[in-house]
């Protein structure tokens, strides 16, 4: 019976070519879709199946609290402080190790690599379990040890035999090669797709770094750096939930109160969560969208073969007929009608294998990652893939079909009427309402998306270069030098060095009171570090006051006097209870403010604002507006921004790096432009965006591609009344508007589940921004009528040629 | 084999009510041809309908070989149907995309016996029906009336005491027709039981009983001559 079925089946598939195909493509396209966006999600969910501690390798991250003013829940780090504490008090922990990571300067023989290093505690190679090619864990004991991977052994050497090697961190420190490591496979978490330059190339001990800076071995409680990480290794008696108690006892013990403003709490997760607390640190939940997205595809694609099937299944009704006759029940045809479901589900996902064995090496070859085809281990899940789309997709037909009277099927009554038009009314509007809501986010995403650059367009972002490292001693001496040489060059404009720049948001906090004393008012502000000239490298134009002025001394830090010169911006001003600038901004110059002292540091400071700035998102998009302030602070200068001309570009470029290389020995440069950092985050947004639009445009294709097959389909049925028309006079535009009419009521109906569901999900997402796009409503009718619109011209496609056919061949088809 | 007493067949809608069948009374006995003429309308499809178990009588009584199916559910109808009655309808009804032996396994199908048995039957009965040699081809490359002698096959291959007819021979020319009316013959005189609905007083005559329906009544009953 089963054999019968299925060549049935393919018999029917090759006699209706044009449906087999809109069915099976469509199935195959959804599938498709499904596979590779869950295969996507998948790999970012299964990070570190190269370590074999895994499952006990515990990552101890925090909890941010509102009052901290971001856009973000949840870190995967912690101070750099709690390292250490925990080693002392979570007795039972096996290890605990933290990982701190920097890009600092390795020289071999005159020869300069800026690389990322792990400078980690002797814990971290007991940890995690790496490949020795030569070498073993104790490596790291000596502070003086540096493991590296075989490619950066091969990048600096050439040769992975480097046991024993010298090599310097930044001329000021003498390590030796102590072991050499594979590399790590793709998959892990110290590489993830958000991060991918900051893969683990080299490990260093701790000692190494406090050499070289200014850390302490105890840490710190100031800073949040998102590449230190603190793991744990649990012993095999203990579990997560014991480990969040330790740690919760040790947050009480030991944190500032302060920190509280910061983090609200601590928590801990297994490592394999680590890769997927770095795309929640994002904010959005955009690997759950990237599923469900999937899965909305792969439904569309199901009520596109529903509606068609069910529409078909009416031109055998005849079939039924003569089966119920001749004693068929109604179970043997609903299975009969599944199996035909199934054999078209089981083309449609070879189909999309063969696709999705063209799409991962393309996609891993764009991206560098390692999505893989593990058909062993997925084999039973497609399997039940393929059999729960034939079953879902085949059941609503295979129940409406076996339902017929025999009598009924045999005279063909149901081939004339309307039946079942309520359903694939409903199908059609289904398949829309999902496909109006993706395009109505696509644009609104891509609308935010020019917002947000045009709101960075308030400082030419091309025309700076920004040169990384300027706080290394030997490049710190340098400073003015590079000045004048860079100012001396044809097309550059001006030069400034700062402690960070726009859109990089690395800026140390402070604790201020507008009042002596009074820590009831206190907030948190962003301390700038800038010079003189960075006022006019950035464009900003002060609302009232003055920039800084080198003769003036208090507009120079030092540590030895107690009262510093700044410029704030308007919400600092208004955190002050300054008001925003009203009145020429004389309420706010010449106003003060005082840091309020902690444990780590006691002295107190007073700020005088000599101008006011204009709020205009400094940081970028990516975190609300922060109250800032900016000081001359030379020491704390990591950045030089170079502002051209942008005429000869290519050859400022070269005199930028002469320059660099008369001035500067020893150090390479490291320029970019400023382009670059708005894009860390910008670039995100923007893939984003690409992602939604292409999943709406296979959204859209499969709706109308269903709308196309449903209304030739449904043309045929009603070619006689269609010839009847004509005979009584009717003129093409008038069938063709009947026929377009008969869908439009679906598409219309559509509008009502997609247009608020936007809504709701377009606040959701315009949440996450400071600034964001007022005009959202006549966004999501724009889509609405794209979506018609199209419909319209599918539907007209086919009734122009239905109508034009002359009236005598519609009559004689019956 | 059959009793139908004071049966009625109404069909109702919203606004109109139609009176197909209207106090029917009839007797077939085991064996019997038995023909059904009257004018187009006059209830003769639904008469065989009803007979056949395809449609459920309004009122009255229908007995089908000593058992009451007057309102036997589909389910029921459908297990005396496949085991006690054929059906050849005038437009063949036969499935485009299986082919002639598939066509006439349906009947078989959905039996509880084997494979073997059941295409041992199916040869037996094209041999019969003189369609052997077309076992594979597709009713679309028959001609009317190989096209009826497949739908012939189909009827009797499960062994079916009753084979109804619904105008057999409406789209034949008079000499297929004529022998697909020796075939029904052949299989009557082999001891089915063939009730036959027929416009052409010529292939009644092939019956040994004529009803006459008009208005959904029988008007008149007539015996044919035993030659």
């Amino acid at each position: 019976m089963l054999s019968s079925y299925i060549k049935l089946a393919l018999r029917h598939l090759a006699k209706h070519r044009l449906y087999a195909f809109i069915n099976i493509a469509g199935l195959a396209l959804g599938l498709c879709i499904f596979l590779f966006s869950t295969l996507l999600v998948s790999y970012e969910y299964n990070h570190d199946s190269m370590f074999s501690k895994r499952d006990r390798i515990y990552l101890v991250g925090s909890v941010i609290a509102p009052t901290a003013g971001e856009n973000i829940l949840e870190m995967p780090n912690v101070r750099t402080a709690y390292g250490p504490i925990f080693d002392v008090e979570i007795e039972e922990a096996q290890q605990v190790a933290r990982a701190l990571f920097k890009e600092r300067l390795l020289t071999v023989n005159n020869d300069h690599y800026y690389q990322g290093i792990r400078f980690v505690d002797s814990g971290f190679t007991r940890i995690f379990d790496f490949q020795y090619i030569y070498g073993d864990p104790t490596a790291i004991d000596d502070p003086r040890g540096l493991i590296i991977t075989a490619s950066t052994a091969q990048k600096i050497f050439g040769s992975q035999d480097v046991l024993g090697e010298v090599i310097s961190l930044e001329h000021k420190y003498d390590m030796r090669i102590a072991a050499v490591i594979e590399d790590l496979p793709a998959g892990n978490s110290f590489e993830s797709s958000l991060m991918p330059n900051f893969g683990l190339t080299a490990i260093a001990s701790i000692e190494a770094l406090i050499s070289i800076d200014d850390f302490k071995m105890e840490g710190e409680w100031e800073t949040f750096n998102p590449e230190d990480m603190t793991f744990v290794l649990l012993p095999e008696n203990r579990d997560g939930i014991w480990l969040q108690d330790q740690v919760n006892a040790v947050l009480k013990r030991h944190a500032p109160a302060k920190e509280f403003e910061q983090v609200s709490a601590l928590k801990v997760r297994p490592l394999i969560e680590l890769n997927i607390m770095v795309w929640d640190s994002l904010g959005m939940p955009v690997l759950e969208s990237v599923e469900l997205l999937g899965l909305l595809i792969l439904i569309i694609a199901c009520v596109n073969y529903t509606n068609l099937a069910t529409a078909q299944s009416f031109s055998r009704t005849r079939e039924v007929g003569l089966r119920k006759t001749f004693g068929a029940g109604r179970a043997q045809l609903m299975a009969q009608f599944l199996v035909e479901s199934l054999t078209i589900s089981s083309f449609a996902m070879i189909l999309a294998l063969a696709s999705i064995e063209l799409l991962v090496p393309a996609y891993n070859g764009w991206t560098g990652r390692e999505v893989t085809l593990n058909y062993i281990s997925i084999l039973p899940w497609l399997i039940l893939t393929t059999i729960a789309v034939g079953l879902l997709a085949g059941a609503y037909p295979a129940y409406l079909i076996s339902r017929l009277n025999p009598i009924d099927s045999l005279r063909n009554t149901l081939l004339k009427g309307r039946k079942g038009s309520t359903f694939r009314g409903f199908m059609i509007a289904t398949q829309f309402s999902i496909s109006i809501f993706m395009l109505a986010m696509v644009m609104i995403m891509y609308f935010q998306n020019e917002r947000v650059e045009a709101l960075s367009d308030h400082v030419p972002k091309s025309q700076i270069v920004v040169l990384e490292g300027m706080d290394a001693e030997m490049i710190e001496e340098k400073h003015e030098t590079l000045r004048q040489e860079f100012t001396a060059l044809a097309d550059v404009q001006a030069v400034t060095f700062s402690s960070t720049v726009p859109f990089w948001d690395i800026s140390r906090v402070r604790e201020v009171t507008p009042m002596l004393g009074d820590e009831t008012l206190g907030f948190n502000i962003s301390m700038v570090s800038v010079d003189v000239d960075f006022m006019e490298v950035f464009d900003i134009e002060l609302l009232a006051g003055r920039s800084f002025d080198l003769n003036i001394s208090n507009d120079v830090f030092n540590k030895e006097i107690e009262q510093v010169n700044v410029v704030v911006n308007q919400l600092a001003a208004e955190k002050l209870g300054l008001g925003r600038g009203e009145n020429g901004g004389m309420d706010v110059i010449g106003r003060s403010f005082y840091k309020i002292p902690d444990e780590q540091n006691s002295q107190a400071r007073e700020y005088t604002i000599i101008g006011l700035k204009p709020d205009n998102y400094f940081f970028g998009q990516s975190t609300k507006m922060k109250p800032i302030a900016f000081l001359i602070r030379p020491e704390a200068h990591i950045y030089a921004s170079i502002r051209v001309s942008g005429q000869n570009l290519h050859q400022t470029l070269t005199d930028i790096d002469a320059v660099w290389e008369r001035v500067i020995e020893n150090y390479p440069i490291r320029r970019s432009f400023l382009d670059y950092y708005f894009n860390l985050f910008f670039k995100i947004l923007k893939g984003m965006n690409n992602v939604l639009a292409a999943f709406a445009g296979v959204a859209l294709s499969l709706a109308l591609i269903g709308l196309f097959g449903l209304a030739a389909f449904m043309a045929q049925r009603r070619t006689k009344e269609i010839g009847i028309r004509k005979v009584m006079g009717a003129r093409v535009d008038q069938i063709v508007s009947m026929l377009i009419w008969q869908f439009s009521k679906p598409v219309m109906w559509s509008l009502i589940v997609a247009m608020p569901l936007a809504y709701l999900a377009s606040s959701l997402y315009l949440d996450f921004f400071p600034e964001r796009i007022s005009f959202v409503v006549p966004v999501i009718l724009l889509a609405s009528v794209v979506g018609i619109l199209t419909a319209w011209a599918i539907v007209a496609s086919h009734a122009i040629n239905i109508a034009r056919a002359t009236p005598i061949r519609s009559l004689r088809y019956e | 084999m059959l009793k139908l007493h004071e049966l009625c067949k109404v069909y109702r809608t919203d606004e109109v009510e139609t009176v197909a069948l209207n106090s029917v009374n009839i007797e077939i006995d085991n064996g019997e041809f038995v023909a059904i003429m009257g004018p187009s309308g006059c209830g003769k499809s639904t008469l065989l309908n009803v007979i056949g178990l395809l449609d459920n009588p309004t009122s009255g009584q229908y007995q089908f070989m000593d058992q009451d199916v007057t309102h036997y559910s589909e389910k029921q109808s459908g297990k005396i149907r496949k085991h006690n009655i054929g059906f050849i309808f005038q437009n063949f009804n036969l499935i485009d995309e299986l082919s002639v032996a598939e066509n006439i396994e349906l009947a078989l199908l959905y039996h509880d016996i084997s494979n073997r048995v059941r295409k041992q039957r199916i040869a037996e009965v094209m041999d019969r029906v003189g369609i052997a040699h077309r076992a594979k081809h597709m009713p679309g490359q028959l001609s009317g009336g190989q096209q009826q002698r497949v739908a012939v096959a189909r009827a009797v291959v499960g062994n079916q005491a009753l084979i109804l007819a619904d105008e057999p021979t409406g789209n034949l020319d008079s000499a297929h027709g004529q022998e697909v009316m020796e075939m029904l013959q052949g299989l009557n005189e082999q001891g089915t039981t063939i009730v036959m609905v027929t416009h052409s007083a010529a292939h009644a005559d092939y019956a040994r009983r004529t009803i006459n329906l008009f208005d959904g009544q029988v008007v008149t009953e007539s015996l044919r001559a035993v030659s």
